[in-house]
């Protein structure tokens, strides 16, 4: 006959464990409800500046560029909305010299694709007096891009469109319960060291440039950021012909450039769009881009893409193989000035345009 | 100075005070090293360099916010309990002894040591550093 066992949990032993386990649930129990009410709050104010650290200078140019967008009401008779490779290519007082015409670079960064710069576009025509032609200037290889960039990048992106853009739940960037109270957390610490003021003028970079540096030189240029030139050692050279075309647009993109054309066509604003000059392997003549031009001009009678699509430059004249040096930068911004007083000449010539509704 | 003087010199408040600031000041300027490096470490020099000589036309720009306000106020603290050191540190061994000679205490502060780590773990978790992210590489 077997006996009924006596022997029940040693308390003893599990009762310190399980205490242990207790206080260590304590601290998130406590700290986590009150830091995510903080970091979600924080998130629906779509504040893009963190006030817990410097920016990167990714979001200082985004920045800045929307900030004018949004904030002046500055009339301009040219408006470029550019990435980098034309912030730091096109020299905004050598072009308003050149044309006689006033003239914003509206240059930020290449990662912020084309729904990036639509957005700053939007906002410059709602607070802008409207201006004579907009230039969305793209570099050729920028097609493809989302392949190449990291997860950090694509969130800085879906950050900028949540706050400036319309701020619908499906732009929210993030859901999760951790993020935001690791958000809450640093928010917290950003309020006790100061907020973003303490942060303006730490370095961003190596160089040691500053948000309210970058931010006081860009407006003293009208936009334009030359890229500085660090170049050692002999510069390359295009030595061979090329028959390669590298350049590849996606679906996406497409709808993405749809956007923008749709954006200026409500507001009638002519739209120029310049490929800017390439210095890698490419042929003369780019079949798929060429199409895609004319896919874009098709859209709206508004729209003219710039020709030659592909501006092949000597390698020579790039800093870093996108961003041109002084001389390329020189004349680019001929070649741009000539392009824009040719292409206003001839809408002036034209007269007003109707859509196909008016007519 | 002889024995008796090196003593004296030992007992002395004030020369307790001035080892321990000048150690700490010591200890930070190495640290600057380990952190920056030598260009940086040169760098943040120059600047204090600089913001001397131009001193007192250099500016107080940003408002030091909390933080640097409670740093403010931490540091005389710290020195004027750095004066009464010897009495607070056989108070807080009077109070130790007191603690270990009961079980209860013991429990008790091993749960407050616990507690404490915890929200160590947790505030440094939160404060982790996002990945930087440098768009022009130069």
């Amino acid at each position: 006959m077997s006996t009924p066992s006596t022997r029940g949990p040693n308390w003893g032993r599990i009762a310190p464990t399980l205490v242990i386990l207790g206080i260590m649930a304590m601290p998130p129990i406590i700290l986590f409800p009150p830091m995510y009410f903080i970091g979600k709050h924080h998130d629906d104010q779509r504040i893009f500046l963190r006030n817990y650290r410097a920016p990167w200078d990714m979001e200082a140019f985004s920045f800045i560029s929307m900030s004018y967008a949004a904030e002046s009401q500055e009339y301009n008779d040219v408006v470029f909305v550019v990435d980098s490779a034309l912030r730091g290519g096109l020299n905004t007082r050598q072009f308003e010299q050149e044309t006689g015409l006033k003239a914003y670079n509206l240059g930020c960064v290449r990662w912020l694709g084309v729904r990036g710069f639509t957005q700053i576009l939007d906002a410059y025509l709602k607070s802008h007096p409207k201006p004579r032609l907009v230039v969305l200037g793209v570099h050729p290889m920028e097609f493809g891009i989302d392949n190449f960039v990291s997860p950090e990048v694509l969130e800085v992106r879906a950050r900028f469109l949540w706050c400036f853009g319309s701020g619908t739940e499906d732009m929210r960037p993030h859901n999760s319960f951790l993020y935001h109270v690791r958000q809450g957390f640093k928010y917290m610490y950003g309020l006790l060291i100061g907020g973003f003021g303490h942060f303006a003028d730490e370095p961003i970079n190596k160089r040691g440039d500053t948000f309210r540096k970058f931010q006081h030189e860009l407006s003293k240029q009208r936009g334009f950021g030359p890229i500085p030139d660090t170049r050692k050692g002999p510069k390359p050279i295009r030595d061979k012909v090329s028959t390669v075309d590298p350049f590849v647009v996606s679906d996406e993109q497409k709808t993405d450039f749809s956007a923008l054309i749709r954006l200026t066509a409500n507001h009638r604003v002519d739209l120029l769009i310049r490929f800017v000059p390439f210095g890698g392997e490419a042929a003369e003549h780019s079949p798929r881009l060429r199409a895609f031009a004319m896919e874009l001009e098709s859209q709206s009678p508004t729209i003219v893409v710039g020709r030659p699509e592909v501006l092949l430059y000597d390698p020579a004249v790039f800093v870093d193989g996108i961003h041109l040096d002084a001389k390329g930068i020189e004349k680019f911004t001929t070649f741009t000035a000539a392009e824009v007083k040719t292409m206003l000449a001839r809408r002036v010539a034209q007269g007003p345009r109707l859509s196909s509704s008016e007519k | 100075m002889g024995r008796e003087g090196f003593n004296k010199y030992l007992k002395n408040r004030f020369y307790r005070v001035a080892a321990i600031l000048v150690t700490m000041h010591y200890v930070c300027f190495a640290f600057m090293f380990f952190s920056s490096g030598v260009s940086g470490a040169g760098q943040i020099l120059g600047i204090v360099g600089r913001s001397i000589r131009s001193w007192p036309t250099t500016t107080v720009r940003q408002y030091p916010g909390f933080f640097g306000w409670a740093l403010m106020l931490l540091v005389p603290l710290l020195i004027l309990v750095s004066f009464y050191q010897d009495a607070i540190l056989s108070r807080i061994n009077q109070f130790g002894h007191r603690m270990t000679a009961r079980n209860r205490s013991l429990y008790l502060t091993v749960l407050l040591k616990t507690v404490f780590i915890a929200f160590m773990l947790i505030i440094l978790w939160g404060l982790e550093k996002e990945p930087e992210i440098a768009y022009m590489r130069f």
